[in-house]
């Protein structure tokens, strides 16, 4: 089968886990949702593109920064851009009563590559290169503000891996992939949602945070160069 | 060639041999009792053994071996030094043996840590050393041990054994347990030449039996019920003086079995008993000075014994439970003590005379030996309730292994207690004249308060002999103190001894009064025990004194909350007899959870459970876990001037070549020493023996005891030497 690999860094980023209140703290690595995301903001879509994930990286280290967080105090208040952008040399207010801000601490992954395999229909992929090729704006994966460089945009084949091969990142293994005898940190990682009732209902998968230098499973897979890919579906 | 042992000259194949005979012998003689291990786990035991040190054929194990028994070395470019029992599993060929994914998994956790080691695998070096070296000799060590060999590596394994087993794996947890334990065990027994189980045909309960007849005695009520429930786990309260010991061995009948109590001396005594009275001979001896119990008393065996007992082989053995029942520590290594726990019987005596932490870790030990599926006997005097609360709890006793029984004889009276609202030193006049026409037993809490009693007695200068006893004297001095007041006691003699609580436990003795200071319940009844041991008293006399005053030791050696307690449930006694069921009710009424509320007692044992019940497993090594449970806080000291005494000793004995003349010279030095705390050696301890004393610290301090008058107070901290020393 064929994939799109896609080398990506990142100078800082946080891709902060949704129940995470007090601290923002950060997932390993972008979690498939996000990773998604970026695609779909690429291919600029407005609906859900099939598609499978394997996310490998490794990052420098993790520091901490403040980031300003608002927190609404009712469940219903007057109309609130999410999205400031655009809109800030408007004179922007908000009720006190209804909205307060706090300063909270975000863990930040400093200095992170990444390896993500997309597999999709050929004419997803092509597009999403053409993307790449032709964008106009800086990309950015999780925050807004942690940018993305791609280093490296390529076609691959990948093929399941009949040897013995050692992790050269750390990884997101799906659960049904790993040995229960595998060191691994357990995560649920959120997927794609649907809407119900006007909530986002997210479906999850199940992972294991390995460590690199682990022997890979059997069953995962290899691309053409040798990189290991473990898709998420 | 490949060799295993240098001491020996031993090859791999020949070792194994010797494990795979004591596999034979452990499935023969406790296969049954062994209800955890099914046919399969002793087929992949069997495995398990054949394949464990197999690693130990990588070129850099075996010119170490080569160069310690002088051959020739072997040539070869691989150097890296790793642990062969991590190379072990990489040639196990598990796809031949049709393993279920859990059995793999135990076949190479107990290969892969048949030694602990303190640094993790690691991948790239056992790759290395695989694939460059025993990869190349694949054939030759195929041939050599017999085995089939791994066709194409894999280091998986790697992975593998860096998630180790822990209590949440749930039931695999526990086979590993026993895999593992039981291939240590069976490795250290084979190493030494040893069998891993020894004298199993004995069977101490005829011994007891043979014994008892001897003597015309017939089986008490208590002795009737133990003997009679040895597939239970048994449960007894039964006061001093009832046999309990014998009890015990009729309740262990043919099992083997631990038998652990609180103190040395009373474990050697008991020891005694059995090997030289009852004449049983499979019995072995384990604590930490043990070997120099053995060496004294002329064992002619007793490196054989100490060696077996250390392998837990022996079917009988005496022990401190800092010996054998650490293992909820989790610490490195702590299967095998585990595992040993899984064909036999352990009988904890006197339960109460822990403190709680202890209490709290055997507890946990229960637990654990419940699981692997071995049985215990707890028997006491008095069983806090709180304890009593925490096995039921836990489900460690349930109706339907467990068989409780009490046996206390309220017949005879041997107690009347008077409570004195006054400070112990109020009694001097009292107890001296008492003395002088019958034996006065005085018990305070600390040395201090023991020291400066008999100090005042001493310059009353009356006409009434004082002795002293506490544990400030040399090891040796102690021992004839201790032997001085059985003769004194025997004799009939009239006078004063004056002791801290060091008699309440271990020493036989029946005097005719006991003024004694306020501790708690327990103790005190404990102390009670050596008055009118074995008389049944007459008249309304008292001859119990209890002083509520002031009393030493609160709170540095007891809970203000408990003796405080101890002494309002006491109030209703006053005056009158206090038999040995209301003794046994006040102590369950005093360790009630409700009434310990607040205090330190219950707050460390329930810290302690709770640190079992989440500690990291193999975080600590066995020595850790040791020093965590003794009491770290006492040190051995030698006072200077009697150091000066024996400089010459210290100094043979490091030159001294022979081993067995070593251990005789070393007794002489330990016999010199004194435990004390930390906190107060730390005043008056100037320098450190050099190695290999380098525990022992000389004290700046005088020493005061005449042995030819058998006065003195023993150590002198407020004494410090004359400058013209």
């Amino acid at each position: 089968m064929k994939a799109l690999r896609l080398k990506l860094f990142q100078e800082t980023a946080c891709y902060k886990k949704p129940f995470a209140s007090k601290v923002a703290e950060t997932y390993p690595l972008p979690p498939y949702s996000t990773v998604k995301g970026m695609i779909h903001a690429l291919l600029r879509a407005d609906r859900f593109i099939p598609m499978r994930l394997s996310v490998q990286g490794e990052y420098e280290a993790k520091l901490l920064d403040y980031q300003r967080h608002y927190f609404f105090k009712k469940r219903d208040v007057a109309a609130f851009p999410l999205i400031l952008d655009g809109i800030q040399d408007e004179s922007f207010s908000y009720d006190a009563n209804e909205i307060t801000t706090m300063p909270i601490y975000t863990h930040l992954l400093y200095r992170v590559d990444l390896l993500i395999h997309v597999e999709a229909e050929k004419e997803v992929l092509e597009r999403v290169i053409h993307a790449i090729e032709t964008g106009e704006n800086h990309y950015s994966l999780g925050r807004w503000e942690d940018l993305v460089r791609i280093d490296e945009y390529k076609i691959v084949q990948v093929d399941e891996l009949d040897e013995e091969k050692d992790l050269r990142y750390y990884a997101y293994i799906p659960h049904h992939l790993l040995d229960i005898d595998i060191k691994h940190i357990p995560y649920e990682l959120p997927w794609k949602y649907e809407v119900v009732n006007g909530v986002r209902k997210w479906e999850k998968v199940n992972v294991g945070y390995v460590r690199k230098g682990t022997t890979a499973p059997e069953g995962a897979c290899i691309d053409e160069d040798g990189e290991l890919v473990f898709f998420h579906l | 060639m490949f060799y295993a042992k240098s001491e020996t000259k031993e090859t791999i194949r020949e070792h194994t041999d010797r494990l795979l005979d004591n596999w034979r012998l452990l499935k023969d003689s406790y296969g049954d009792r062994l209800i955890r291990v099914n046919e399969r786990m002793w087929e992949l035991l069997r495995l398990a053994i054949e394949y464990h040190d197999i690693g130990k054929a990588n070129t850099v194990f075996q010119n170490k071996i080569r160069r310690a028994i002088q051959e020739e070395l072997l040539e070869t470019d691989c150097d890296a030094n790793v642990p062969h029992n991590y190379l072990s599993v990489g040639l196990v060929p598990f796809d031949q043996f049709n393993l279920t994914k859990e059995e793999r998994r135990l076949l190479t956790h107990a290969i892969g840590y048949h030694h602990e080691r303190d640094k993790l695998p690691d991948k790239e070096a056992i790759r290395h050393v695989l694939e460059s070296d025993l990869y190349v000799q694949r054939e030759a060590i195929a041939k050599h041990m017999n085995l089939p060999l791994v066709e194409k590596l894999s280091f998986r394994f790697v992975d593998r054994l860096l998630r180790r087993y822990t209590i949440h794996d749930g039931e695999p947890f526990w086979d590993y347990v026993l895999l593992k334990g039981l291939l240590q065990r069976i490795d250290h027994a084979a190493s030494a030449h040893l069998p891993v189980e020894s004298d199993i045909h004995q069977n101490v309960g005829v011994y007891v039996r043979r014994y008892m007849e001897n003597k015309s005695f017939h089986l008490n009520g208590l002795q009737r019920f133990t003997a009679s429930h040895t597939h239970k786990n048994v449960i007894v309260i039964a006061q001093t003086g009832m046999g309990k010991t014998e009890s015990a061995l009729l309740w262990i009948d043919r099992d083997k079995a631990f038998f652990t109590l609180p103190l040395r001396v009373s474990i050697n005594a008991i020891y005694e008993r059995i090997r030289y009275q009852m004449g049983y001979e499979a019995a072995g001896l384990l604590h930490s000075t043990s070997a120099f119990y053995l060496a004294e008393r002329e064992e002619e065996n007793w490196e054989a014994i100490k060696q077996q007992s250390q392998q837990l082989s022996m079917k009988l053995l005496f022990t401190t439970v800092d010996q054998i029942l650490k293992f909820p520590f989790y610490y490195r290594g702590f299967e095998k003590e585990l595992a040993s726990m899984a064909n036999a019987k352990v009988v904890i005596d006197e339960i109460q005379a822990y403190d709680p932490k202890i209490a709290a870790m055997l507890i946990k030990s229960l637990e654990m030996i419940k699981k692997v599926g071995g049985r215990f006997m707890i028997m006491t005097a008095t069983l806090p309730t709180l304890y009593l609360d925490e096995l039921k709890r836990r489900s460690i006793i349930d109706e339907e292994d467990t068989v409780f029984g009490e046996f206390i004889d309220s017949q005879n009276h041997r107690h009347r207690i008077q409570l004195h609202d006054q400070e112990i030193t109020e009694g001097i006049e009292d107890f001296v004249r008492m003395a002088r026409s019958s034996q006065v037993l005085v018990i305070v809490n600390t040395v201090r308060r023991a020291m400066e009693l008999y100090e005042r007695l001493s310059e009353m200068a009356s006409d009434v002999p004082v002795h002293l006893l506490h544990s400030q004297f040399t090891q040796e001095d102690r021992q004839w103190l201790e032997r001085q007041i059985k003769e004194f006691n025997e004799a009939k003699t009239n006078g004063v001894w004056i002791t801290t609580q060091l008699v309440e436990a271990s020493i036989d003795i029946d005097f005719d009064y006991l003024f004694t200071e306020m501790s708690p319940l327990d103790s005190l009844f404990q102390r009670l025990g050596r008055c009118y041991r074995r008389r049944v008293i007459q008249g309304e006399q008292c001859n119990i004194h209890i002083f509520t005053q002031n009393v030493s030791g609160v709170p540095s050696v007891y809970d203000e909350h408990l003796v405080r307690e101890s002494i309002c449930l006491l109030k209703d006694y006053e005056g009158k007899i206090l038999d040995e069921r209301a003794k046994i009710e006040l102590v369950a009424k005093l360790y009630e959870r409700e009434r310990l509320k607040g205090t330190s007692f219950l707050r460390e044992f329930e810290d302690a459970l709770s640190m079992f019940d989440h500690l990291d497993p193999y975080e600590m090594s066995k020595k850790e876990a040791q020093r965590k449970l003794r009491d770290i806080q006492t040190v051995p000291i030698i006072p200077r001037r009697i150091y000066d005494e024996i400089a010459h000793v210290i100094d043979e004995c490091r030159r001294c070549r022979d081993w067995r003349e070593r251990i005789h010279l070393r007794m002489e030095i330990e016999k010199k020493t004194i435990s004390v705390h930390r906190f107060l050696a730390e005043k008056c301890v100037s320098e450190r023996l050099s190695k290999p004393f380098d525990h022992i610290y000389i004290a700046d301090v005088e020493y005061d005891f005449d042995r030819e008058k058998g006065k003195g107070t023993g150590i002198r901290f407020d004494a410090s030497l004359s400058v013209f020393y």
